[in-house]
């Protein structure tokens, strides 16, 4: 009888009393689940390196001739990066908001298996907070859902739920991604939809996020086209992605914290507040 | 003791069951350690005790990921009862009927999560990957439930809270 009545109390509790229970105990499991997820990995590295034993040689090699690749790639960066700089300065532009990245460990996927989702050992301590970007080096994995404390829920991009505004590099028109599980290979799928149907796509044009809806940040890469089809109205384009980011192996990826310069967000409120003046004594 | 050893058994089941890996070609159905740990203790408990099982494994699943408190308590505790209600008709101890439980046990409890979680508008999955896992769950606690009968066992005889096989405590 006692377990029925606290199953009842459990159904119908209030969405914050809910939350807040489910926060503590997420709290309270955290830290077995990153024992856990350190030995799991340690294991994987293991058989990784057992694997690769032989081809280690040749691997370092390539490594070291893609750093040097990418380290000039850097600086020729830099340069022009400096030029951008100077140039927004010599037109007047607003600086843009500046991008922190939070190092996030993965401890754990979504024990139920219906959502594609992973919890971060990171949380409201760290400054991760809802709605933020989760980014690897690769590309975009997806967006902060749920944050306690210590700990955070990330929902990736191949989940139905995750829709993003994306942007074709190459000719600049703008579609939603939507995500559609995994292949039967395990390989996540991505859907673009609503593609102006003019726009003349290709398999292997770059997707990045048009920053557009105020949740991810403009330009981070989401993927690659696979192929393209019609929609069945005739009226837009749809397409298959290839995300780049390898959403089946996640141990470690950043949360994009967009921070406003102080004296930009100065000169913003005080903008606002003239506006607001000038409304309301015409 | 028991209780106490139900709990950690619970808890250790639940962050296994988040980092082990899954297999696409049963749908990315995680491996159904708590269900197993449900069913061991719905057909070798008292009714009571199997319940609380239920309701505990239930908490730490809806807690560890986006189902809302209570879901999978519910569902694991109808499944206790069920359980309860056929114990007395079938060979608890063959391991057959471990397979049997585990496979209608997982499929049942998915699928009526599956129509919850539905119902409450949460999931978007599109229906035949949900069948998929439906089905994956089905298999992997066919497999699943008689391994966890037997390591849970073999642990409940070692620490002594287990005695007599086959016995209902």
């Amino acid at each position: 009888m006692v377990i029925i009545l606290v199953l009842v109390a459990l159904l119908n509790l209030p969405d914050a009393v809910s939350g807040r229970v489910k926060d503590a105990l997420r709290e309270g499991v955290a830290p077995l689940q990153q024992v856990f997820s350190v030995f799991s990995f340690r294991i994987k590295e293991a058989g990784t390196a057992l694997r690769g034993l032989g081809g280690a040689v040749r691997e370092n090699r390539e490594m070291a001739a893609e750093l040097t690749r990418l380290r000039g790639y850097v600086r020729h960066l830099r340069e022009v990066e400096n030029e951008n700089i100077e140039l927004r300065n010599q037109l007047l532009f607003s600086r843009r908001s500046e991008r922190e990245l939070i190092p996030c460990e993965v401890i754990g996927r979504d024990i139920s298996g219906w959502w594609h989702s992973v919890r971060l050992w990171n949380g409201r301590a760290d400054g991760v907070e809802t709605n933020q970007a989760v980014i690897t080096s690769d590309g975009l994995v997806g967006k902060v859902m749920d944050v306690s404390a210590h700990t955070s829920d990330v929902l990736l991009i191949s989940d139905p739920n995750c829709r993003i505004s994306v942007r074709i590099s190459r000719t600049g028109s703008f579609g939603i991604s939507t995500g559609r599980g995994a292949s039967l290979s395990g390989e996540p799928l991505c859907q673009l939809d609503f593609i102006d149907k003019n726009s003349e796509i290709r398999p292997g044009d770059e997707v990045t996020t048009s920053g557009l809806g105020g949740v991810f940040p403009r330009g981070l890469l989401v993927g690659y086209i696979e192929n393209v089809t019609q929609d069945e109205s005739g009226l837009y384009q749809s397409a298959h992605i290839v995300p780049t980011a390898d959403l089946g192996k996640l141990a470690y990826v950043f949360v994009v914290s967009e921070k406003e310069d102080p004296a930009e967000a100065l000169l913003r409120q005080k903008e606002e507040m003239e506006s607001e003046l000038e409304v309301a004594v015409p | 003791m028991s209780f106490l050893l139900m709990i950690v058994m619970l808890s250790c089941a639940a962050v296994l069951q988040a980092i082990l890996p899954t297999l696409p070609s049963m749908g990315h159905t995680p491996l159904p350690l708590m269900p197993g740990l449900v069913i061991y203790y719905a057909l070798t408990r008292r009714l009571a005790t199997g319940l609380k099982a239920a309701l505990f494994a239930g908490f730490f699943q809806d807690a560890l990921c986006m189902i809302p408190l209570g879901y999978s308590s519910f569902c694991f505790c109808i499944c206790t009862w069920l359980i309860n209600r056929v114990r007395e008709e079938v060979y608890t101890r063959s391991w057959i009927t471990h397979m049997l439980f585990g496979a209608l046990i997982n499929g049942g409890t998915t699928c009526g999560l599956f129509l919850l979680l539905r119902m409450s508008r949460l999931l978007a999955i599109p229906f035949p990957q949900a069948l998929m896992k439906i089905v994956g769950s089905a298999i992997l606690g066919g497999i699943m439930t008689p391994l966890i009968f037997k390591a849970v066992e073999l642990m409940e005889r070692k620490l002594g809270i287990l005695t007599v096989p086959g016995d209902v405590l």
